[in-house]
Protein backbone atom coordinates (compact mmCIF):
# COMPACT_ATOMS: atom_id res chain seq x y z
CA UNK A 1 0.00 0.00 0.00
CA UNK A 2 1.58 3.27 -1.21
CA UNK A 3 1.88 6.00 1.16
CA UNK A 4 -1.64 8.38 1.45
CA UNK A 5 -1.10 11.85 -0.52
CA UNK A 6 -1.44 14.90 1.53
CA UNK A 7 -4.11 17.36 0.78
CA UNK A 8 -3.22 21.14 -0.08
CA UNK A 9 -4.03 22.29 3.78
CA UNK A 10 -1.76 19.93 5.00
CA UNK A 11 1.25 20.95 2.91
CA UNK A 12 0.63 24.22 3.83
CA UNK A 13 0.19 23.16 7.38
CA UNK A 14 3.83 21.50 6.89
CA UNK A 15 5.31 24.72 5.68
CA UNK A 16 4.16 27.04 7.84
CA UNK A 17 5.74 24.99 10.24
CA UNK A 18 9.37 24.29 8.92
CA UNK A 19 8.72 28.24 8.60
CA UNK A 20 8.44 28.81 12.24
CA UNK A 21 11.20 26.17 12.81
CA UNK A 22 13.59 28.48 10.62
CA UNK A 23 12.74 31.34 12.15
CA UNK A 24 13.66 29.85 15.91
CA UNK A 25 16.63 28.51 14.50
CA UNK A 26 17.88 31.62 13.26
CA UNK A 27 16.94 33.32 16.61
CA UNK A 28 18.86 30.70 18.10
CA UNK A 29 22.24 31.00 15.78
CA UNK A 30 22.26 35.14 16.57
CA UNK A 31 21.52 34.86 19.80
CA UNK A 32 24.43 33.00 20.46
CA UNK A 33 26.75 33.71 17.87
CA UNK A 34 29.61 34.66 19.94
CA UNK A 35 29.93 31.40 21.58
CA UNK A 36 29.67 29.67 18.69
CA UNK A 37 32.72 28.26 16.41
CA UNK A 38 32.53 28.84 13.34
CA UNK A 39 32.01 25.48 12.19
CA UNK A 40 28.88 25.50 14.36
CA UNK A 41 27.81 28.77 12.84
CA UNK A 42 27.97 27.20 9.59
CA UNK A 43 26.22 24.37 10.24
CA UNK A 44 23.27 25.79 12.22
CA UNK A 45 23.08 28.84 9.28
CA UNK A 46 23.03 25.96 6.65
CA UNK A 47 20.41 23.86 8.55
CA UNK A 48 18.14 26.70 9.39
CA UNK A 49 18.22 27.51 5.26
CA UNK A 50 17.46 24.02 4.44
CA UNK A 51 15.06 24.11 6.67
CA UNK A 52 13.47 27.45 5.28
CA UNK A 53 13.48 26.08 2.06
CA UNK A 54 11.38 22.93 3.12
CA UNK A 55 8.82 24.94 4.11
CA UNK A 56 8.89 26.74 0.51
CA UNK A 57 9.41 23.53 -1.19
CA UNK A 58 5.74 22.29 0.77
CA UNK A 59 4.16 25.49 -0.07
CA UNK A 60 4.36 24.91 -3.81
CA UNK A 61 3.34 21.20 -3.23
CA UNK A 62 0.44 23.02 -1.08
CA UNK A 63 -0.20 25.41 -4.25
CA UNK A 64 -0.11 22.58 -7.11
CA UNK A 65 -2.36 20.19 -5.14
CA UNK A 66 -4.63 23.26 -4.59
CA UNK A 67 -5.05 23.67 -8.66
CA UNK A 68 -5.38 20.19 -9.24
CA UNK A 69 -8.47 20.10 -7.38
CA UNK A 70 -9.47 23.18 -8.93
CA UNK A 71 -9.53 22.30 -12.23
CA UNK A 72 -13.05 20.30 -12.49
CA UNK A 73 -14.54 23.92 -11.35
CA UNK A 74 -12.35 25.86 -12.91
CA UNK A 75 -13.56 23.99 -16.73
CA UNK A 76 -17.23 24.19 -15.38
CA UNK A 77 -16.33 27.85 -14.98
CA UNK A 78 -15.12 27.73 -18.69
CA UNK A 79 -18.45 25.91 -20.29
CA UNK A 80 -20.20 28.99 -18.03
CA UNK A 81 -17.92 31.42 -20.58
CA UNK A 82 -18.60 29.40 -23.52
CA UNK A 83 -22.16 29.90 -22.88
CA UNK A 84 -22.54 33.16 -22.46
CA UNK A 85 -20.56 34.13 -25.45
CA UNK A 86 -22.42 32.31 -27.53
CA UNK A 87 -25.18 34.16 -26.08
CA UNK A 88 -23.49 37.24 -27.12
CA UNK A 89 -22.87 36.09 -30.48
CA UNK A 90 -27.04 35.59 -31.01
CA UNK A 91 -27.52 38.95 -29.44
CA UNK A 92 -25.06 40.31 -32.17
CA UNK A 93 -26.22 38.24 -34.75
CA UNK A 94 -29.80 38.97 -34.33
CA UNK A 95 -28.41 43.41 -34.38
CA UNK A 96 -26.84 42.16 -37.52
CA UNK A 97 -29.93 41.27 -38.96
CA UNK A 98 -31.60 43.98 -37.83
CA UNK A 99 -28.72 46.45 -39.85
CA UNK A 100 -29.04 44.88 -42.47
CA UNK A 101 -32.99 44.89 -42.95
CA UNK A 102 -32.63 48.60 -42.33
CA UNK A 103 -30.12 49.08 -44.64
CA UNK A 104 -32.29 47.30 -47.68
CA UNK A 105 -35.52 49.71 -46.59
CA UNK A 106 -33.30 52.48 -47.17
CA UNK A 107 -32.00 51.30 -50.18
CA UNK A 108 -35.20 50.18 -51.51
CA UNK A 109 -37.00 53.91 -50.17
CA UNK A 110 -34.26 55.40 -52.03
CA UNK A 111 -34.72 53.44 -55.03
CA UNK A 112 -38.53 54.08 -55.27
CA UNK A 113 -37.51 58.18 -54.87
CA UNK A 114 -35.52 57.91 -57.81
CA UNK A 115 -32.92 60.03 -56.23
CA UNK A 116 -29.28 59.04 -57.16
CA UNK A 117 -27.25 60.52 -54.18
CA UNK A 118 -29.82 58.69 -51.96
CA UNK A 119 -29.19 55.38 -53.58
CA UNK A 120 -25.37 56.07 -53.79
CA UNK A 121 -25.55 56.26 -49.65
CA UNK A 122 -27.91 53.40 -49.37
CA UNK A 123 -25.88 51.19 -51.45
CA UNK A 124 -22.75 52.33 -49.18
CA UNK A 125 -25.04 51.53 -46.25
CA UNK A 126 -25.78 48.18 -47.24
CA UNK A 127 -21.76 47.27 -47.97
CA UNK A 128 -21.64 48.14 -44.12
CA UNK A 129 -24.40 46.46 -43.16
CA UNK A 130 -23.13 43.37 -44.32
CA UNK A 131 -19.38 43.61 -43.78
CA UNK A 132 -18.18 40.98 -41.27
CA UNK A 133 -17.96 42.59 -37.81
CA UNK A 134 -14.81 41.48 -36.07
CA UNK B 1 -11.51 52.22 -33.40
CA UNK B 2 -10.67 53.24 -29.55
CA UNK B 3 -7.40 51.75 -28.13
CA UNK B 4 -7.77 49.17 -25.70
CA UNK B 5 -6.99 51.07 -22.04
CA UNK B 6 -4.47 49.83 -20.28
CA UNK B 7 -5.45 47.77 -16.49
CA UNK B 8 -4.85 51.06 -14.53
CA UNK B 9 -6.70 52.96 -16.96
CA UNK B 10 -9.26 50.59 -17.70
CA UNK B 11 -10.14 50.15 -13.22
CA UNK B 12 -10.13 54.13 -13.07
CA UNK B 13 -12.84 54.24 -15.64
CA UNK B 14 -14.53 51.38 -13.81
CA UNK B 15 -14.50 54.26 -11.26
CA UNK B 16 -15.97 56.94 -12.99
CA UNK B 17 -18.75 54.27 -14.10
CA UNK B 18 -19.19 53.22 -10.40
CA UNK B 19 -19.80 57.09 -9.67
CA UNK B 20 -22.16 57.89 -12.53
CA UNK B 21 -23.72 54.91 -11.69
CA UNK B 22 -24.63 55.73 -8.16
CA UNK B 23 -25.91 59.22 -9.24
CA UNK B 24 -28.33 57.56 -11.61
CA UNK B 25 -29.26 54.76 -9.69
CA UNK B 26 -32.47 55.39 -8.65
CA UNK B 27 -34.54 54.76 -11.89
CA UNK B 28 -32.34 52.48 -13.24
CA UNK B 29 -33.53 48.91 -13.91
CA UNK B 30 -31.41 47.52 -16.55
CA UNK B 31 -28.42 45.29 -16.23
CA UNK B 32 -25.75 48.41 -15.68
CA UNK B 33 -24.94 47.45 -12.03
CA UNK B 34 -23.88 43.43 -12.64
CA UNK B 35 -21.49 44.46 -16.07
CA UNK B 36 -20.08 47.19 -13.67
CA UNK B 37 -19.66 44.30 -11.15
CA UNK B 38 -17.88 41.93 -13.63
CA UNK B 39 -15.98 44.98 -14.84
CA UNK B 40 -14.22 46.39 -11.90
CA UNK B 41 -13.75 42.53 -10.58
CA UNK B 42 -12.33 41.79 -14.39
CA UNK B 43 -10.01 45.02 -14.29
CA UNK B 44 -8.47 44.23 -11.02
CA UNK B 45 -8.20 40.27 -12.17
CA UNK B 46 -6.03 40.88 -15.06
CA UNK B 47 -3.32 42.29 -12.86
CA UNK B 48 -3.25 38.86 -10.88
CA UNK B 49 -0.04 37.55 -13.64
CA UNK B 50 2.09 40.28 -11.42
CA UNK B 51 1.29 38.36 -8.52
CA UNK B 52 1.19 34.80 -10.02
CA UNK B 53 5.08 35.51 -11.32
CA UNK B 54 6.26 36.88 -7.97
CA UNK B 55 6.14 33.36 -6.43
CA UNK B 56 8.63 32.30 -8.38
CA UNK B 57 10.65 35.75 -8.23
CA UNK B 58 10.37 35.60 -4.66
CA UNK B 59 11.46 32.32 -4.12
CA UNK B 60 14.67 32.93 -6.14
CA UNK B 61 15.03 35.82 -4.47
CA UNK B 62 15.39 34.22 -1.30
CA UNK B 63 18.25 31.82 -2.40
CA UNK B 64 20.05 34.34 -3.51
CA UNK B 65 20.09 35.51 -0.55
CA UNK B 66 20.94 32.07 0.93
CA UNK B 67 23.51 31.58 -1.28
CA UNK B 68 25.34 35.14 -0.96
CA UNK B 69 25.98 34.13 2.90
CA UNK B 70 26.94 30.16 2.55
CA UNK B 71 29.38 31.82 0.17
CA UNK B 72 30.48 34.71 2.60
CA UNK B 73 29.18 37.90 0.48
CA UNK B 74 32.59 36.66 -1.26
CA UNK B 75 31.40 38.74 -4.37
CA UNK B 76 33.94 37.75 -6.37
CA UNK B 77 33.35 34.07 -5.88
CA UNK B 78 29.29 34.33 -6.55
CA UNK B 79 29.30 37.49 -9.19
CA UNK B 80 26.24 38.12 -10.18
CA UNK B 81 23.54 36.21 -8.97
CA UNK B 82 20.94 38.03 -10.77
CA UNK B 83 21.64 35.48 -13.72
CA UNK B 84 19.09 33.15 -12.83
CA UNK B 85 21.64 30.78 -14.65
CA UNK B 86 24.18 31.36 -12.22
CA UNK B 87 25.89 27.58 -11.32
CA UNK B 88 25.83 28.86 -7.49
CA UNK B 89 21.96 28.80 -8.17
CA UNK B 90 21.09 25.15 -9.24
CA UNK B 91 20.29 23.79 -5.83
CA UNK B 92 17.72 27.04 -5.17
CA UNK B 93 16.69 26.57 -8.99
CA UNK B 94 15.38 23.28 -8.28
CA UNK B 95 13.92 24.45 -4.91
CA UNK B 96 12.35 27.13 -6.83
CA UNK B 97 10.74 24.95 -9.63
CA UNK B 98 7.45 24.07 -9.12
CA UNK B 99 6.25 27.58 -8.50
CA UNK B 100 8.01 27.27 -12.16
CA UNK B 101 5.74 24.40 -12.74
CA UNK B 102 2.64 25.89 -11.27
CA UNK B 103 2.93 29.77 -12.72
CA UNK B 104 0.98 29.47 -15.91
CA UNK B 105 -1.71 27.26 -14.44
CA UNK B 106 -2.25 29.57 -11.77
CA UNK B 107 -2.77 32.47 -13.94
CA UNK B 108 -4.83 30.38 -15.88
CA UNK B 109 -6.62 29.55 -12.77
CA UNK B 110 -7.18 33.23 -12.38
CA UNK B 111 -8.11 33.70 -16.00
CA UNK B 112 -10.87 31.54 -15.80
CA UNK B 113 -12.35 33.49 -13.32
CA UNK B 114 -11.62 37.46 -15.29
CA UNK B 115 -12.55 35.26 -18.63
CA UNK B 116 -16.11 34.25 -17.02
CA UNK B 117 -16.96 37.64 -15.26
CA UNK B 118 -15.92 39.68 -18.33
CA UNK B 119 -18.76 37.48 -20.24
CA UNK B 120 -20.82 38.10 -17.34
CA UNK B 121 -20.51 41.93 -17.94
CA UNK B 122 -20.74 41.70 -21.82
CA UNK B 123 -23.83 39.55 -21.62
CA UNK B 124 -25.23 42.09 -19.35
CA UNK B 125 -23.82 45.25 -21.00
CA UNK B 126 -26.83 47.27 -22.71
CA UNK B 127 -24.97 47.86 -25.71
CA UNK B 128 -26.02 44.82 -26.62
CA UNK B 129 -29.63 45.75 -26.89
CA UNK B 130 -29.81 48.83 -28.38
CA UNK B 131 -31.30 48.99 -31.31
CA UNK B 132 -32.35 51.97 -31.26
CA UNK B 133 -29.89 53.62 -33.65
CA UNK B 134 -30.71 50.60 -36.57
CA UNK B 135 -34.14 50.89 -35.78
CA UNK B 136 -34.30 54.90 -36.17
CA UNK B 137 -32.91 54.35 -39.56
CA UNK B 138 -35.64 52.49 -40.46
CA UNK B 139 -38.03 54.82 -39.72
CA UNK B 140 -36.49 57.50 -41.54
CA UNK B 141 -35.87 55.10 -44.07
CA UNK B 142 -39.77 54.45 -44.21
CA UNK B 143 -40.70 58.30 -44.49
CA UNK B 144 -38.12 58.93 -47.38
CA UNK B 145 -39.86 56.50 -49.08
CA UNK B 146 -43.07 58.87 -48.50
CA UNK B 147 -45.22 55.30 -48.05
CA UNK B 148 -45.75 56.98 -44.52
CA UNK B 149 -46.65 60.25 -42.44
CA UNK B 150 -43.47 60.84 -40.85
CA UNK B 151 -45.63 60.46 -37.76
CA UNK B 152 -46.23 56.82 -39.21
CA UNK B 153 -42.75 56.23 -39.60
CA UNK B 154 -41.87 57.15 -36.50
CA UNK B 155 -44.44 55.41 -34.75
CA UNK B 156 -43.49 52.19 -36.19
CA UNK B 157 -39.88 52.40 -35.68
CA UNK B 158 -40.42 53.27 -31.94
CA UNK B 159 -42.66 49.96 -31.72
CA UNK B 160 -40.32 47.54 -33.75
CA UNK B 161 -37.17 48.94 -31.14
CA UNK B 162 -39.42 48.04 -28.26
CA UNK B 163 -40.30 44.94 -29.51
CA UNK B 164 -36.40 44.09 -30.87
CA UNK B 165 -35.57 45.32 -27.05
CA UNK B 166 -37.74 43.44 -25.18
CA UNK B 167 -36.69 40.06 -27.22
CA UNK B 168 -33.20 40.75 -26.83
CA UNK B 169 -33.53 41.86 -23.10
CA UNK B 170 -36.13 38.49 -22.28
CA UNK B 171 -33.13 36.53 -24.14
CA UNK B 172 -30.12 37.87 -22.09
CA UNK B 173 -31.79 37.75 -18.80
CA UNK B 174 -33.10 34.27 -19.31
CA UNK B 175 -29.05 33.38 -20.21
CA UNK B 176 -27.96 35.33 -17.65
CA UNK B 177 -29.83 33.92 -14.99
CA UNK B 178 -29.40 30.15 -16.29
CA UNK B 179 -25.62 30.72 -16.29
CA UNK B 180 -25.50 32.59 -12.47
CA UNK B 181 -27.18 30.15 -11.00
CA UNK B 182 -24.88 26.95 -12.59
CA UNK B 183 -21.78 28.75 -12.62
CA UNK B 184 -22.15 29.79 -8.90
CA UNK B 185 -20.72 26.88 -6.53
CA UNK B 186 -18.01 26.60 -9.35
CA UNK B 187 -17.49 30.34 -8.82
CA UNK B 188 -17.73 30.02 -5.23
CA UNK B 189 -15.13 27.21 -5.38
CA UNK B 190 -12.48 29.05 -7.38
CA UNK B 191 -12.53 32.14 -6.04
CA UNK B 192 -12.60 30.53 -2.39
CA UNK B 193 -9.10 28.18 -3.88
CA UNK B 194 -7.41 31.22 -5.21
CA UNK B 195 -7.96 33.95 -2.13
CA UNK B 196 -6.44 31.17 0.01
CA UNK B 197 -3.27 30.66 -2.63
CA UNK B 198 -2.74 34.63 -2.38
CA UNK B 199 -3.34 34.89 0.99
CA UNK B 200 -1.83 32.20 2.43
CA UNK B 201 0.35 30.41 0.12
CA UNK B 202 2.15 33.33 -1.43
CA UNK B 203 2.42 35.39 1.70
CA UNK B 204 4.25 32.51 3.40
CA UNK B 205 6.65 32.14 0.30
CA UNK B 206 7.26 36.23 1.37
CA UNK B 207 8.11 35.61 4.59
CA UNK B 208 10.21 32.73 3.53
CA UNK B 209 11.72 35.34 1.69
CA UNK B 210 11.72 37.58 4.39
CA UNK B 211 13.37 34.99 6.70
CA UNK B 212 16.38 34.85 4.16
CA UNK B 213 16.36 38.46 3.55
CA UNK B 214 16.82 39.38 7.19
CA UNK B 215 19.56 36.86 8.02
CA UNK B 216 21.47 38.37 5.02
CA UNK B 217 21.31 41.90 6.74
CA UNK B 218 21.78 40.26 10.02
CA UNK B 219 24.84 38.22 9.55
CA UNK B 220 25.80 41.51 7.08
CA UNK B 221 25.86 43.56 10.16
CA UNK B 222 27.75 41.36 12.34
CA UNK B 223 30.65 41.12 10.00
CA UNK B 224 30.54 44.77 9.57
CA UNK B 225 31.28 45.39 13.46
CA UNK B 226 33.90 42.08 13.25
CA UNK B 227 35.72 44.52 9.92
CA UNK B 228 35.22 47.76 12.21
CA UNK B 229 37.25 46.19 15.37
CA UNK B 230 39.76 44.42 13.31
CA UNK B 231 40.49 47.88 11.53
CA UNK B 232 40.36 49.89 14.62
CA UNK B 233 42.57 47.50 16.55
CA UNK B 234 45.06 47.61 13.12
CA UNK B 235 45.10 51.58 13.32
CA UNK B 236 45.22 51.84 17.08
CA UNK B 237 45.41 48.45 19.04
CA UNK B 238 41.79 49.31 20.44
CA UNK B 239 38.94 46.90 20.10
CA UNK B 240 35.63 48.40 21.54
CA UNK B 241 35.22 50.97 18.43
CA UNK B 242 32.63 50.41 15.69
CA UNK B 243 31.93 52.72 12.67
CA UNK B 244 27.85 53.24 12.58
CA UNK B 245 27.88 54.37 9.54
CA UNK B 246 28.09 51.23 7.37
CA UNK B 247 25.41 49.90 9.64
CA UNK B 248 22.78 52.68 9.35
CA UNK B 249 23.10 52.21 5.91
CA UNK B 250 22.38 48.40 6.20
CA UNK B 251 19.40 49.23 8.07
CA UNK B 252 18.35 51.53 5.68
CA UNK B 253 18.67 48.92 2.49
CA UNK B 254 16.69 46.29 4.40
CA UNK B 255 14.07 48.45 5.59
CA UNK B 256 13.66 49.79 2.36
CA UNK B 257 13.22 46.11 1.52
CA UNK B 258 11.00 44.82 4.31
CA UNK B 259 8.75 47.88 3.20
CA UNK B 260 8.77 45.98 -0.03
CA UNK B 261 7.86 42.74 1.12
CA UNK B 262 4.81 44.47 3.69
CA UNK B 263 3.45 46.31 0.88
CA UNK B 264 3.34 43.31 -1.45
CA UNK B 265 1.42 41.34 1.20
CA UNK B 266 -0.89 44.04 1.80
CA UNK B 267 -1.48 44.10 -2.35
CA UNK B 268 -1.89 40.17 -1.87
CA UNK B 269 -4.22 40.16 1.08
CA UNK B 270 -6.16 43.17 -0.84
CA UNK B 271 -6.31 40.77 -4.04
CA UNK B 272 -7.85 37.74 -1.38
CA UNK B 273 -10.88 40.48 -0.76
CA UNK B 274 -11.12 41.20 -4.10
CA UNK B 275 -11.92 37.83 -4.29
CA UNK B 276 -14.10 37.40 -1.33
CA UNK B 277 -16.33 40.22 -2.99
CA UNK B 278 -16.57 38.46 -6.52
CA UNK B 279 -18.08 35.18 -4.47
CA UNK B 280 -20.36 37.32 -2.22
CA UNK B 281 -21.62 39.29 -5.24
CA UNK B 282 -22.31 36.58 -7.44
CA UNK B 283 -23.83 34.62 -4.69
CA UNK B 284 -25.96 37.33 -4.06
CA UNK B 285 -27.38 37.64 -7.79
CA UNK B 286 -27.77 33.57 -7.89
CA UNK B 287 -29.87 34.03 -5.21
CA UNK B 288 -31.83 36.26 -6.75
CA UNK B 289 -31.50 35.05 -9.99
CA UNK B 290 -34.95 35.56 -10.99
CA UNK B 291 -35.12 39.37 -9.93
CA UNK B 292 -31.76 40.29 -11.66
CA UNK B 293 -33.60 43.52 -12.02
CA UNK B 294 -34.28 44.73 -8.81
CA UNK B 295 -33.53 47.37 -6.89
CA UNK B 296 -32.21 44.78 -4.03
CA UNK B 297 -30.32 43.16 -5.77
CA UNK B 298 -28.83 45.62 -8.11
CA UNK B 299 -27.64 47.81 -5.52
CA UNK B 300 -25.89 44.73 -3.67
CA UNK B 301 -24.10 44.11 -7.31
CA UNK B 302 -22.72 47.91 -7.14
CA UNK B 303 -21.85 47.61 -3.51
CA UNK B 304 -19.53 44.42 -4.78
CA UNK B 305 -18.39 46.50 -7.56
CA UNK B 306 -17.31 49.50 -4.84
CA UNK B 307 -15.76 46.97 -2.29
CA UNK B 308 -13.56 45.61 -5.08
CA UNK B 309 -12.84 48.96 -6.56
CA UNK B 310 -11.54 50.20 -3.09
CA UNK B 311 -9.24 47.31 -2.89
CA UNK B 312 -7.68 48.08 -5.90
CA UNK B 313 -5.30 50.51 -5.01
CA UNK B 314 -3.97 48.84 -2.25
CA UNK B 315 -3.82 45.48 -4.77
CA UNK B 316 -2.31 48.01 -7.40
CA UNK B 317 0.45 49.49 -5.58
CA UNK B 318 2.04 46.21 -5.21
CA UNK B 319 1.25 45.03 -8.38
Amino acid sequence: MGMPKLTSDQAFDLAQSFHDLSVEIGNFRFRVHQDLTPAKRRQLEDLQFDVLNISTQFNALSISLALDNLQEALDDISAATEKMKKAIKRLKDVQKVVAIATAAVTLGSAIISMNPGAIASALGGVVTAVKPSN
Amino acid sequence: MRPALNGSKRIHAVGVLLVALSVVHGGCVDLKEVRAFAATASAVGDRFPGLARDLHDSCMAQQRYIVAQREDFRVDQFADLNDPAHPLLEAGRKTCKLYEDEQERLIKANATLVSYMKSMGDLAADDLTNFDKGIGAFGSALAGAQLLSEAESGAIAKLASSLARMAAEGYRRKQLKDVIKQANPDVAIASAALARIVSKNYVLQLENERVAMREYYRKLALESVRFSHLAVTHANGETDVTNPVPLDDLKTKFEAKNAAINTKIAGAQAYAKVLAAVAAGHQELADHADQLTSQAVLSAALAEAKTIQALATEFLKAF
